[in-house]
């Protein structure tokens, strides 16, 4: 289907290089480490954030290499949907294809209503509303333009934030500006609610790492994806998880654990309590950098899944469309700003944060499967079709789905029937596009759509 | 194929390599740190589950050392394609 496109209309540029792939994957995600995590500490305390932490960190490195060893391989801008549609089935793929949507637009949402807050905290006299939609747009507009500019922008936007927190983690390590890290601010708030709330801290653990594998999502468009999207990928998951473990600390030292479990700033919150006021600024700036460069990414890879849905005719083909002069999905680009103005004008900003939690939880049920299924259907190491080779596969896959239903059932804590609607959803998409899908297409070949010889067992 | 300039590879190579090796290490560094501090302080006042400290024992263990795996992966993995693939011009 791919190579039917190109001889007919314009195909996605191939630019990209590993520090996008970066720039990509950690600019989406960084913003869950500057807020939104230390809800772990409201449910668990010091020890249940830090459980979370560890949980979390072990699915998502699992999470991330499968998504490498898939999207090294495929090279196609659907990422998470195209490894479905090609080792699963069209059900699946399909609501992965929308949870992977759903989860970037939510999020690019949530993003741009943390913007238009901070710019009103700042500017008191301007409407939130109508930033939201500014921001929105500017980037919807950027992302129009060109994708490599988009990165590139990203790639500035979150080196900066990730270096405030680097910067801060030292000053505080090597005691410059007399920081005061209190060790009874940790102590205070270690297991308020048990091995209970140890437990139920895993909901939002995925906050330190969510949507790290969408940076597989450009690998149609970087230049040598089987060493961009592995080396990027990897990291970018390390990254994150170098940000994590500064950000537990320094925030469990500096602010009381029952003031950090619903801080909306924790991270700005710690340097301010740090008094020093050249950290204030600078995380302050990290702060409103990684709410622009996770909702840049978002409009990227939401606009990707929605390209790659209607290239299949899952949707209308007329989203597939390549700009002739910016080699951009414009069309799918632009219809996000329509679907992230509605979750934002929604008003529920909490409930459309844990939709998009539920939709990545899906999508890390399927993507480790699809792996096992990749590796049955395509057991040979040949580089035309398995250039990375993930370790301890298939082992670490199943053990990702575990991990991942756990992290799931943990949503019953307190977000039962925002679990029920997400699931219910996903099981009428299920259907719905399996039913759907064959009736447009059956027919699969390989060497034709991927180059590759045909699979040793049939898809189904 | 003829023309690639095999130095100017394993140069880049090991940049890519050095990245990879810097970020691995500053990794053990934080979490380690971060993971000690946290335990160590908590546990000088108050009775921590042994459960739940095998239980951190085994997640760091594995995150650590799956990543690691991983990274080790990558490194063989553009070693062995980069001349292929042509992946430093």
């Amino acid at each position: 289907m791919v190579e039917e496109m190109s001889s007919e209309s314009p195909t996605l540029v191939k630019t990209l290089r590993p520090y996008h792939v970066w720039a990509l994957g950690v600019g989406i995600v960084l913003v869950g480490e500057y807020m939104g995590w230390n809800f772990t500490v409201a449910k668990g305390g010091i020890l249940g954030s830090l459980f979370a932490l560890l949980v979390a960190g072990t699915m998502y490195v699992m999470v991330a290499l499968c998504a490498s060893e898939l999207g090294a391989a495929t090279k196609l801008a659907g990422g998470p949907y195209d490894w479905a549609r090609l080792f699963i089935g069209p059900g699946a793929a399909a609501i992965v294809g929308l949870a992977v949507y759903m989860e970037y637009i939510a999020l690019e949402a949530a993003d741009s209503i943390v913007v238009a807050s901070i710019a009103q905290s700042i500017f008191p006299e301007i409407q939130v509303l109508p930033v939201t939609l500014l921001v929105i747009s500017i980037l919807t507009f950027i992302n129009y333009r060109g994708v490599v500019a988009a990165l590139t922008l990203n790639f500035a936007l979150t080196m900066t934030a990730f270096i405030a927190i680097i910067v801060f983690f030292f000053f505080n390590l090597l005691g410059i500006g007399n920081i005061p890290w209190n060790p009874a601010e940790l102590i205070s708030g270690a297991m308020p609610n048990g091995l209970v709330g140890i437990f139920a801290a895993l909901q939002f653990g995925p906050w330190f790492y969510l949507g790290i594998e969408g940076a597989a999502m450009c690998a149609e468009e970087c230049k040598h994806p089987s060493r961009a999207v592995p080396l990027g990928q990897q990291a970018g998951m390390i990254t994150l998880l170098i940000g994590a473990s500064m950000t537990l600390f320094l925030c469990s030292g500096l602010i009381p654990a029952s003031v950090l479990g619903v801080s909306v700033y924790p991270l700005y919150e710690a340097a301010t309590a740090s008094g020093m006021y050249f950290l204030v600024v600078f995380l302050a700036i990290g702060t409103l950098f990684t709410c622009l460069a996770s909702a840049n990414g978002c409009v990227c890879d939401s606009s990707r899944s929605w390209f790659a849905l209607s290239r299949d005719h899952f949707l209308t083909p007329w989203f597939s469309a390549v700009h002739p002069r910016y080699f951009t999905p414009y069309r799918a680009v632009i219809f996000t700003m329509p679907i992230a103005i509605a979750f934002a004008f929604s008003g529920f900003l909490d409930q459309v944060i844990t939709f998009s939690i539920t939709s990545g939880m899906v999508a890390y049920v399927m993507i480790p499967f699809s792996l096992i299924r990749f590796r049955k259907m395509f057991p040979q190491h040949s580089s035309k079709v398995r250039p990375f080779i993930g370790p301890l596969q298939p082992w670490i896959a199943y053990f990702t789905i575990c991990l991942a239903m756990t992290i799931l059932s943990t949503l019953n804590w307190g977000y039962r029937y925002n679990l029920i609607f997400g699931l219910v959803f996903y099981i009428i998409a299920y259907f719905y596009f399996n039913w759907r899908y064959k009736s447009i297409e059956s027919e699969h070949d390989w060497e034709r759509d991927m180059g590759w010889p045909n699979p040793i067992i049939h898809r189904s | 194929m003829s023309n690639i300039n095999n130095n100017r590879y394993h140069s880049k190579l090991y940049q890519d390599a050095g990245v990879i090796v810097l970020l691995l290490a500053l990794l053990y560094f934080s979490e380690l740190f971060m993971i000690y501090n946290v335990l160590s302080t908590i546990g000088t006042n108050a009775t921590i589950p042994s459960t739940l400290l095998g239980l951190y024992a085994l997640f760091i263990t594995l995150l650590l050392g799956i990543e690691t795996l991983g990274c080790m992966g990558v490194y063989r993995s553009i070693k062995k394609h980069m001349f292929e693939f042509e992946y430093y011009d």
